[in-house]
């Protein structure tokens, strides 16, 4: 999945029905809780084909960070 | 005595009768709803086990199930596994009281096998193992849990998942020499202990260290346990069916651990299973842990999901971290 359409589907996951996610969203502006980092680890595994850590995700700021951990910076 | 192949002959499951539901959940926690607790869990119910109901009194309730339904009976137990992560005492093993409450002979063999979310698949290879061996005829394993003795009230992660219950599965000798159970595949990852677990209470750390309420915690870390599921358990998949020398097509039914539905969905998806061979049947009972598949395998033989003939996989996943698969030919 290319660089849009994951921001599109990541928006969906932190903030439902406003549209795709920017780049310097600040994830604790949205409900950055254990269900949402659990919908994005199920995101990235099902469009990136890479499995992140829980962890590591978890520590990202902003959804810049999201996607180097995803692989699609 | 004699030696047979061994299979799976029955299954009956108990619960509590007290119920924690989604509309109790939502009434608690207000900024969720009973639609999005079901959304994300798949699980309408939950039993909780009532104030001095141990896991071995649900798990003596589902034996006697076995029993009162005529399908074996006690003087015919050989050896009984008790798997639970909830013993009565500390010693003895749960499985020497439920021995003598289930009047089960004293020539019988009893042990308590501490193991988890893949308990199931472990105590269907130490039973085949009993058998095959010619150690044991009939073998009754008991599966229960009260997780909700460890949960905190104010940690929703694990309360609107975990539910309590137990399932007595009978294992015994066939006639004829096709393999009914296994082979398998099983796995252990200890650096994953952190991530679910009850620290407190045991040897280890003796006195409860704080936290959130008094006494044994259960704390889990929801995201990496997820993490960890979707790396291992396709995998696992992949090597039991290479080592069965078989394919996805060759099952008639998946049964995972009823972990969560999110969970098994993504599972799904990720291995390739269609989702009619795949069961989802957590709805009225939760994640019971180790008691989760012979709960799925009973409702999906009671629909007819599965019959004689049927070759059913069966794999378990969690906490140790711990994993098992097998396959399980239906007589």
């Amino acid at each position: 999945m290319d660089q849009p359409g994951f921001l599109k589907e990541l928006g969906s996951v932190l903030q439902p029905g406003q549209g795709a996610a920017s780049l310097d969203f600040r994830l604790e502006d949205a409900v950055w809780d254990s269900l949402a980092v659990m919908s994005t680890v199920a995101l990235i595994d099902e469009h990136c084909g890479v499995t992140v850590s829980g962890d590591e995700l978890a520590r990202c700021v902003t959804v810049k960070d999201v996607l180097a951990l995803a692989g699609l910076a | 005595m004699s030696r047979g192949r061994a299979a799976v002959k029955a299954i009956r499951s108990h619960l509590p009768d007290r119920k924690l539901t989604n509309e109790d959940l939502a009434a608690e926690f207000r900024d969720w709803s009973v639609d999005k607790v079901f959304e994300k869990t798949g699980i309408a119910v939950r039993g909780i086990a009532a104030d001095g109901e141990c896991a071995s009194d649900l798990g003596a309730a589902a034996a006697r199930k076995l029993f009162e339904a005529g399908v074996v009976r006690p003087d015919a137990i050989d050896f009984l596994i008790f798997c639970t992560q909830s013993p009565d005492y500390f010693l003895p093993a749960s499985a020497c009281l439920m021995q003598a409450r289930l009047g089960l002979p004293t020539s019988c063999g009893a042990i308590d096998v501490n193991q988890g979310c893949s308990g199931f698949v472990y105590g269907l290879s130490l039973a085949k193992g009993l058998v095959e061996s010619g150690t044991a005829s009939n073998v009754l394993l008991v599966t229960g849990d009260t997780y909700s003795r460890y949960i905190d009230r104010e940690d929703r992660s694990v309360r609107t998942i975990f539910g309590d219950g137990a399932a007595a599965t009978w294992i015994g000798a066939t006639e004829g020499e096709r393999e009914c159970i296994g082979p398998f595949v099983l796995g252990t990852d200890g650096l994953g202990a952190e991530q679910l677990i009850v620290r407190d209470g045991a040897c280890r750390t003796p006195g409860a260290a704080g936290g959130l309420r008094a006494g044994p915690t259960l704390h889990m870390n929801g995201p990496e346990v997820f993490t960890f599921t979707l790396k291992r358990v396709p995998a696992v998949v992949a090597q039991l069916l290479d080592k069965a020398s078989l394919s996805l097509a060759d099952i008639d039914l998946f049964v995972f651990h009823q972990a969560n539905r999110f969970m098994l969905d993504q599972l799904r998806k990720k291995i390739g299973i269609p989702p009619e061979r795949f069961c989802v049947s957590l709805e009225a009972y939760g994640n019971t842990v180790s008691s989760t598949i012979p709960m799925a395998l009973e409702i999906a033989l009671a629909r007819g999901q599965a019959g004689p003939g049927s070759l059913v996989m069966v794999v378990g996943f969690g906490v140790g971290y711990s994993w098992g698969a097998s396959l399980l030919r239906l007589l």
